[in-house]
């Protein structure tokens, strides 16, 4: 309730000096019009998760980085991200990006390239340590077997709570499939070690033993020395058809990458591949790499294979030949070769067969990638109740987003466990969230995302050289600008811009409970035309009682 | 910082505290959600302190409040129904007597007082060229009155006084081309639902020196039977549809489209989403789409229609 200063009218002196007979003149504000009493409902603030966040099996607010990469400031980004997820220049690389499918912008116009972002982000990230919130330190000690990305990710969100982790890992170096199974071409082979030695050494509560294997009958002793036990020993097994397993030209998928990987040499020249999962391809193209003459034998249609579209078009760019609709149907050891007899493959029963025979053929080795199971004697072991699972060996064969997701939440709850607590979360669970019927895009423009260069195949082939290319700087900043921050009040001022009533003030740096618009609800009418704008879906209209 | 990834640029800023002082006061008698408001609201942000509103009898006349309060931080002189124009060239006239010629004067007037009464001073002060910004904010009816219809009322529309729609017959005014006819300084037509068109013209009638004016699409929740947080979006509308294209004057006198709209949508859907065309026919709808597509917003087209 404001008097208008009539100091404000000294430009025209009339007014200023009330220089009028007999005119009647206002200059009491409409301020007091207590307005607010016309309306049935107000709008408040609700703040909501994202569609991309909800995606993501890690939760991670990706609205929330990605605004701080538009407001260059990666350095606050790298923080927001590595608080969810230990690992970014890893996942910005090989997650299958559950967020970019369920990005509100694909129906505007494209999904914002979050991959490309978060591994920009993970590689800026490299020579950074992280940073947390340090924990009073407990005298609680907790073993994690298996260095994978749910192991990793287990230790170090105990780690961040003050718990000391050894972390038993049965290979030469830590990062399990990451670095055995993954080929080079997907993840470089310094990027992920930068990334694995810098989160290390950020962490001097967690202890890495490498070339320690835990055998199941180990872990009651292991029992009584720890708090605790989180087992995360993966899946790092091929399944291999038991009338197979003898066959010293048939060897797993796995083995044969871990063995690629570590730059050991490879017998034979031709291969054939069996399966149709990202494993198979990885082995194929892998080998293709190599020099080796491969194909791949898959039960089932292309479109039905379960690896990565992109990872098929790729392989098929590259020269991979993909039989579909084709088992191995026999298997003859010739001493200096294979005899392979691919049959067509028939539906009998709810499973596939071997139906007629197409044709034989000879080949060096047969590479098997029809599945992945626990290591010897995790396979049968009966384990006690007292120890957590988490990773792959948790919930069978998964993405490394899912696995980080499954250790973070094992800490969680040995946490809870060791300290008699609820389980904590580390994300919250959102109020609701802003898809794309609650978000206001009206005022956005289109705008194409960003196109990531792609190594050309006849490159490719050539070596282990990483296909996609990173983003410039400029381009991230770009790119990340496309976000609609759904969900999250970024104080745009859409809002304030668009109210008829004057009754709405933007507070940047505003900690009250209405955040960080304020509504003047004594002069707000209730019209909810900022609710209807609210390009992030954030403002809602209730009823006024 | 760069909180406003391709929304508006406010007044060519990324950030919206460039245009933070506000000229308006809350506690105004407009209706929740009207156009005019929120238009009075942004032309004040444009023109700034030193203007001096001329106002006659329209729904503003009541928006800015009774005795002794007022809605506006600059100087509001209420007039009668006829004359807004041809006060508002006294009140310059006086001004410039005193040496004063920093001061906009602005004309703030509705479709009535523009279309049907106002029209004879409006034609003296462009003839006189008068130093004035004359916006008619056109919510197409008198809507403060009980919404009686005015020649702004577009064909098919339901008022008080055309309770089965307007008589097809009877088109709405070209009110764009009668100024022109006049040589105006400037002309153009704008609404807050494009805002930065809305600000650059504004700004441009600013600077400008003569008779210029301004044609604001304003919504009217009451009057269109819409819902009152519908009126940006319908406001859009009548642009998308090519039903209100965004023209100005260029140098060469002709009108040129001024924003492209990245879609056309059909003058079905901006017509469908307002309760008063709610008894207009499929022939009506259809007419009315044949008509905008001939002027369908290609500046030749437009040149065209109004040379």
């Amino acid at each position: 309730m404001s008097t208008l200063e009539i100091a404000q009218f000294k430009h025209i002196s009339a007014i200023h000096n009330r220089d009028f007979n007999g005119l009647p003149i206002s200059s009491t504000s409409t301020a007091v019009n207590l307005t607010g009493s016309w309306k049935f409902f107000r709008p408040k603030m609700a703040e909501k998760g994202s569609p991309c966040q909800s995606a993501c099996p890690l939760r991670i607010p990706i609205a929330g980085y990605l605004r701080q990469l538009a407001e260059q400031n990666p350095a606050a980004a790298l923080e927001t991200l590595r608080e969810i997820n230990p690992l970014p220049a890893v996942t910005g690389r090989v997650c299958p990006h559950f967020c970019e499918a369920a990005c509100n912008r694909l129906e505007f116009d494209e999904a914002v390239k979050i991959g490309d972002l978060e591994r920009w982000l993970g590689d800026f990230g490299l020579d950074r340590p992280h940073r947390f919130a340090p924990a009073p330190e407990t005298d609680l000690k907790v073993a994690v077997v298996g260095a994978g990305p749910a192991g990793l990710a287990a230790a170090v969100f105990l780690a961040r709570r003050g718990v000391a982790v050894e972390i038993f890992e049965r290979g030469q170096e830590a990062g399990g499939l990451l670095a055995s199974a993954i080929p080079a071409y997907r993840l470089p082979r310094d990027i992920l070690r930068n990334e694995l030695d810098n989160l290390l050494s950020s962490y001097p509560a967690i202890t890495l033993h490498c070339d320690r294997n835990i055998d199941p009958g180990e872990l009651t002793a292991l029992a009584k020395e720890f708090a605790a036990i989180i087992l995360a020993t993966g899946l790092p097994e091929s399944i291999i058809p038991a009338a197979w397993q003898d066959n010293p030209r048939v060897i797993g998928a796995l083995k044969l990458l871990a063995t690629i990987n570590r730059g050991m040499e490879i017998e034979g020249d031709r291969f054939t591949v069996v399966g149709g999962g990202n494993a198979a391809l990885d082995a194929a193209r892998s080998l293709l790499r190599r020099g080796k003459k491969v194909e791949i034998v898959y039960r089932r249609t292309l479109a039905e294979m379960p690896a990565y579209e992109e990872e098929k078009e790729q392989a098929r760019a590259e020269g991979i030949t993909i039989h579909q609709e084709t088992v191995v149907g026999g298997l003859e050891n010739r001493g200096e070769n294979l005899q392979l007899t691919l049959c067509r493959a028939q539906k009998e029963n709810g499973g596939i067969v071997a139906g007629e025979v197409l044709r034989r053929e000879d080949c060096d080795i047969l590479v098997v990638a029809i599945g992945q199971q626990a290591a010897d004697g995790y396979l049968q072991a009966k384990l006690p109740e007292t120890i957590l699972r988490a990773g792959d060996f948790a919930h069978g064969a998964a993405t490394v987003a899912e696995a980080l997701a499954s250790g973070r939440k094992a800490a969680a709850q040995v946490w809870s466990r060791l300290n008699d607590c609820p389980v904590p979360s580390e994300t919250g669970e959102p109020l609701g969230i802003a898809d794309f019927t609650r978000v206001h895009p009206d005022y956005f423009h289109p705008r194409p995302a960003v196109r990531p260069n792609l190594l050309p195949a006849r490159e490719r082939r050539a070596g282990f050289a990483e296909i996609r290319t990173g983003l410039s700087p400029a381009e991230t900043c770009r790119e990340a600008e496309r976000c609609f921050s759904c969900g999250t009040c970024t104080t745009c001022g859409i809002c304030w811009f668009f109210c008829p009533e004057v009754a709405i003030a933007i507070a940047p740096d505003a900690g009250s409970d209405n955040g960080k618009v304020l509504f003047d609800y004594d002069h707000c009418k209730g019209c909810g035309q900022c609710a209807a704008i609210c390009p992030r879906g954030v403002i809602e209209m209730e009823e006024d009682l | 910082m760069n909180n406003m990834p391709d929304i508006p640029r406010f007044h060519g800023n990324s950030n919206w505290q460039a245009i933070a002082a506000e000229l308006m006061e809350p506690g105004h008698m407009g209706c929740p959600g009207c156009g005019a408001s929120l238009s009075m609201r942004h032309a004040l942000k444009v023109l700034g302190p030193k203007t001096i509103v001329v106002m006659p009898a329209c729904c503003w006349a009541i928006i800015a409040g009774g005795q002794p309060t007022t809605a506006l931080d600059v100087p509001l002189l209420h007039t009668p129904f006829a004359v807004a124009a041809a006060v508002a060239g006294g009140v310059r006239q006086a001004l410039a007597a005193q040496g004063e010629n920093e001061t906009t004067v602005l004309t703030w007037a509705g479709d009535g007082g523009t279309f049907d009464i106002g029209l004879q001073g409006i034609s003296g002060a462009a003839e006189r060229q008068e130093d004035i910004i004359y916006v008619c904010y056109d919510n197409e009816a008198y809507m403060n009155t009980g919404i009686q219809q005015s020649s702004a009322t577009p064909p098919g529309a339901w008022t008080t006084t055309t309770p089965t729609g307007k008589d097809f017959r009877y088109a709405k005014k070209d009110i764009l081309a009668i100024i022109k006819a006049h040589n105006p300084a400037y002309l153009a037509s704008a609404t807050i639902a494009y805002p930065d068109d809305f600000y650059a013209k504004f700004e441009k009638a600013k600077t400008a020196r003569g008779f210029r004016f301004l044609h604001v699409l304003a919504a009217c929740p009451s009057g269109w039977k819409i819902a009152s947080q519908d009126a940006l979006k319908v406001t859009r509308m009548a642009v998308d549809s090519g039903v209100f294209p965004l023209v100005e004057m260029a140098a060469d006198g002709n009108l040129v489209q001024t924003v492209k709209p990245a879609k056309r949508i059909p003058v079905a859907d901006y017509l469908k989403a307002q309760g008063r065309f709610s008894k207009i026919t499929a022939e009506e709808i259809e007419i009315w789409q044949e008509n905008v597509d001939k002027v369908w917003m290609t500046p030749e087209k437009i040149n065209q229609k109004n040379g």
